[in-house]
């Protein structure tokens, strides 16, 4: 059985990196710690060169999450990882670590997490493989797809959200976006270029027109192969779709 | 004759018939097309209605999930620096313990208020930065300025401190670098600007919103629809205001 651990403690705050330094102090014939950052990019340079058997691991810091420490590393030490998230979100990350340690710290369990440690050491259990690491962290980022858009104004830039947009038109080479309060706003992208940035509840229907699937109230045949839409905003807007619009557009709203 | 007169009558007759035939038909199409005119305008004002009534059922949903709750993993950090500071800083440990109460205090908000003076909203953020100032020590720099003006100007409850949590959060971002936070607040009884300047990275153009910044957008929206900004700049300096142009909130709250 191995009995003494290099390790090093990664953590933002310095008090939690002190409490837990101060809690290890009790098992100071197990652990000895060598080393601590305070971010992520320190303590992959740091982890690296020290070389140390075990980490206790923040989940969240300032510059990166603690997942993206471990796909930096040369070599695979031993994990533990501290958190103030709830247990529930920390569960999945069982099979990544030898053990977690919920915030604020107890004596109990890091002497639980030390008797993990030493047996996963002596091969005694199955050593955890960081398989999945990207599919299960992903769940603690934000969600990538764009909620707002931002309108340049000079420097300045505002934010939209994209469920006060009722449609989008095109002006040259910009757009105006029409929301649901009756404003309409400057926007220096091209139509198609915002056309791949929204998420799926906005629809081109024409060469010159994105509208908001959620805020069509009704729709009526205009001719053989286009469709008169009414926009729900103040002056129940009408766009009649392009012929060549017509299959998604009837797919889309099921007429 | 060409034309018997008899029948000639006869054509008047089926002629006049027609035409009574047709104008009906026509009297009644028109008829139909101005009930179905109606029918759909009739259409259009109950669904107004109805939207109208589950906005404000939406409303009064959404004020509720917007009364902000002490997130846990800050509650849970900070009390594990309260562990910490418990065993060798007691005065510190003190000090951070009254503030995390007073901040929890004001969130579990049970005096039900949704408007407060500004100076009291600007003391709670002075309390969530006492916090952060002992969790990241001497990493962070923080000044807060306030016109006289402002200070009784009611204002939402929790309308800087989502902005400042940001803030805070940037400007802590760059390793090794020490986080600056400067919180201007200006204006009068009529109107304010809300200015937030950290040192961190520029905003990007997509900017990514957050809860935090969502909840305050909302926030405006519902309070003084039209009348309120959000507006971000880089150049000279990276800042984020919040103008609101007429603080008579919308009268639909009271």
């Amino acid at each position: 059985m191995q009995n003494s651990f290099k390790a090093v403690i990664v953590d933002d705050e310095s008090p939690a990196r002190r409490l837990l330094a101060e809690l290890l102090g009790e098992h100071r014939q197990t652990i000895h710690i060598s080393g601590e950052a305070d971010n992520g990019s320190a303590a992959i340079k740091l982890i690296n060169e020290l070389q140390p058997d075990v980490i206790f691991l923040d989940i969240q810091l300032p510059d990166m999450l603690g997942f993206d420490v471990l796909k930096e590393l040369n070599y695979k030490p031993f994990v533990i990882f501290t958190t103030a998230y709830d247990e529930y979100a920390i569960k999945a990350f069982d099979a990544l670590s030898v053990d977690y340690l919920l915030k604020p710290l107890k004596e109990d369990r890091i002497a639980r997490s030390i008797n993990k440690l030493q047996h996963f050491a002596g091969g005694k259990g199955v050593n955890p493989v960081w398989n999945n690491i990207e599919s299960l962290f992903n769940g603690f980022r934000p969600q990538k797809e764009i909620k707002t858009l931002s309108v340049k104004k000079g420097t300045k830039f505002t934010l939209v959200q994209l469920s006060d947009i009722v449609y989008f038109e095109a002006y040259d080479k910009y757009t105006y976006v029409h929301t649901q309060n009756g404003q309409k706003l400057f926007c220096d992208h091209m139509l198609a270029v915002l056309e791949e940035k929204l998420s799926a509840d906005f629809m081109r229907v024409q060469k010159s027109y994105i509208v908001n699937k959620q805020k069509v109230v009704e729709i009526h045949k205009y001719s053989n192969n286009r469709y008169t839409l009414v926009l729900n905003n103040h002056d129940f807007t009408r766009i009649v779709t392009g012929p060549s619009y017509f299959g998604i557009v009837k797919e889309a709203f099921e007429v | 004759m060409l034309v018997d007169p008899s029948h000639r009558i006869n054509t008047i007759t089926y002629t006049f018939l027609m035409s009574l035939l047709f104008s009906g038909i026509v009297s009644a199409l028109y008829l139909n097309i101005t009930y179905a005119n109606l029918a759909e305008k009739r259409l259009r004002f109950e669904r107004e209605l109805e939207i109208s009534k589950l906005n404000e059922l939406k409303t009064k949903a959404e004020l509720d999930a917007l009364q902000a709750k002490v997130n846990p993993h800050f509650l849970y950090n900070t009390l594990n620096s309260i562990a910490e500071l418990s065993l060798h800083q007691g005065a510190k440990a003190r000090q951070m313990t009254i503030a995390l109460a007073e901040l929890f205090r004001y969130s579990l908000n049970k005096k039900n208020e949704t408007m407060i003076a500004l100076a009291d909203e600007v003391e709670m953020v002075e309390n969530y930065l006492m916090i952060e100032k002992i969790r990241f020590e001497d990493k962070l720099e923080i000044s807060i300025e306030m016109d006289n003006a402002v200070k009784q100007v009611k204002v939402p409850k929790f309308i800087l401190q989502p902005l400042v949590e940001n803030a805070v959060k940037h400007g802590l971002k760059e390793p090794d670098n020490k986080g600056i936070i400067k919180i201007t607040i200006t204006g009068a009884a009529s109107h304010i600007d809300l200015v937030i300047h950290d040192n961190g990275g520029p905003f990007p153009e997509d900017i990514q919103i957050g809860y935090g910044l969502k909840s305050v957008m909302d926030k405006l929206n519902l309070f003084y629809p039209g009348k309120h900004t959000i507006y971000f700049e880089n150049e000279p300096v990276k800042q984020v205001t919040i103008a609101i142009t007429n603080t008579v909130k919308n009268a639909e709250f009271v």
